[in-house]
């Protein structure tokens, strides 16, 4: 039992830094308001849309990297980790129940 | 030296729940996987909740920004192609594992009294999700969603008496526009969930006071052996396995996003004409592949308006299976019912599979 929380708590671990880097992203810049000169309008509009995220950058980031199945393959180990102590957890729990032990009322 | 379990102990009496579910059993015979759908079930509500609340940190809900927030959550952010696509992935599984909770239930009559509102709640559910699926798909505005969000509101259009109020209330208008999408997120991310978390609670409560339902084959089974169905604890028995089901049904949804991550389509040209052969999400496809069989008329009514209140009729039909389907009630076979699932499974199979290859 102690060895599936200890997994778990680095599953969760790994999940919150992943979560701490996911929300701690600093977001783009807003575009500056609209200004009144009209030769900053067209250097607004021009940065406005070097920031924008095109469709290419996008198909880019959809690519499968050598990094990202890494992190997979990590990510199915610990899983596999995890279930091979549950088996034995539930072969330990079968033992007790067929002792009767589960019921019983806790004191 | 403080002992965390035994203070919460004294003030909540962890004890005499841990006790209570040690006394639960769940019957064990050849159907007991079934049992499990439901915890999968909620396990994939659990990743919808969160990866949906992570990408509300980052999305903008405007016709102007929705795209582009998008688009950023997928190459800006970090970790931002996981999280949508782990959402997208978990999503679709999640409507695939509630059709299956759905026809398991079906075919095992687990809708007889006294469940017949489990069942009733369990139909409900099935609705939001599809929604909740449906609306979805609509966010990141892109083509597709726009061209989705003309067909799919096209169909209540279709209802006769409420159909154009309710395309009216789906659309903001007429037509779909900007106004569109902040219905839409507002049901996605308001509406859609705060009904789901009612409907699964009371769903939950009602499978805890009533227990699992065995289906009347074993039972009969058992009563002409005249041997006790056997069962085990579900504390810690059946929550161990559905731990290790959940491990691995997060694996498969990680390894999707991975695989295939979740795509972006062309922005929107309000001006560029509907494609050939628009279609909807996967899980409609059935609706609107039967809608593209039927005539334009059937004996002067619309063939549209024909096929929806037909389907809405079969769908009352299931929906009140506990109160009409007497034989499973009285603890009998019900053959009847049981080739109507069968029906239903293979219309929506197929027409599912034509609808999408066609």
């Amino acid at each position: 039992m102690k060895k599936i929380c200890v997994l778990s708590l680095i599953g969760m671990l790994l999940f919150i830094g992943l979560l701490a880097r996911y929300v701690c992203a600093a977001e783009p810049a807003a575009p500056a308001p609209a200004a009144t000169i009209a030769t900053e309008e067209v250097k607004d509009a021009a940065s406005e849309a070097d920031q924008k995220v095109s469709l290419a950058q996008v198909e880019k980031s959809r690519v499968v990297t050598g990094d990202r199945l890494y992190g997979l393959a990590g990510l199915w180990l610990l899983i596999a980790l995890v279930i091979f102590l549950i088996r034995y957890q539930i072969r330990d729990d079968e033992k007790l129940y067929q002792e009767g032990y589960y019921s019983k009322d806790l004191e | 030296m403080f002992n965390v379990k035994k203070e919460i102990n004294e003030r909540i009496g962890l004890d005499a729940i841990v006790s209570l579910a040690r006394k639960k059993m769940v019957p064990m015979h050849r159907h007991s996987a079934w049992y499990y759908m439901g915890g999968l079930l909620l396990f994939l509500c659990m990743i919808q909740g969160l990866t949906g609340i992570m990408l509300l940190f980052y999305y903008k809900p405007s016709a102007e920004t929705a795209y582009q927030s998008i688009a950023e959550i997928m190459v800006n952010v970090p970790y931002g192609w996981l999280i949508r696509s782990v959402h997208h992935w978990a999503s679709n599984l999640m409507i695939v594992a509630a059709f299956v909770h759905f026809f398991s239930t079906f075919f095992v009559k687990a809708y007889r009294r006294p469940r017949e509102i489990t069942w009733l709640t369990g139909m409900a559910l099935l609705v939001v999700v599809l929604f909740l699926g449906y609306t979805g798909y609509t966010l990141p505005f892109d083509e597709r969603a726009f061209f989705a969000l003309n067909v799919g509101t096209d169909m209540p259009g279709a209802i006769p008496v409420v159909g154009k109020y309710m395309l009216e209330f789906l659309r903001g208008g007429e037509n779909v526009g900007p106004q569109t999408l902040n219905r839409f997120f507002a049901l996605h991310v308001g509406l859609l969930p705060a009904a789901l978390l009612l409907i699964v609670g009371v769903h939950l409560l009602l499978v805890q006071l009533l227990g699992m339902s065995v289906p009347v084959s074993i039972l009969k089974k058992a009563e002409a052996e005249k041997k006790e169905i056997p069962a085990k604890p579900m504390f810690p028995h059946l929550l161990w396995h559905d731990v290790i089901n959940c491990l691995l049904l997060l694996g498969l949804v990680v390894t999707l996003a991975v695989i295939m991550p979740s795509e972006l389509g062309l922005e929107i040209d309000y001006l560029k004409p509907a494609p050939e052969g628009v279609k909807p999400d996967w899980f409609f496809l059935w609706v609107y592949q039967i809608l593209k069989w039927l005539p334009t008329f059937i004996a002067g009514i619309e063939g549209e308006v024909v096929g929806i209140v037909g389907l809405a009729i079969a769908a009352c039909i299931i929906a009140l299976a506990p109160f009409i389907d007497r034989r499973s009630q009285r603890g009998e076979l019900s053959p009847a019912f049981t080739i109507l699932g069968i029906v239903s499974l293979l219309v929506f199979v197929i027409c599912t599979l034509i609808g999408y290859f066609s």
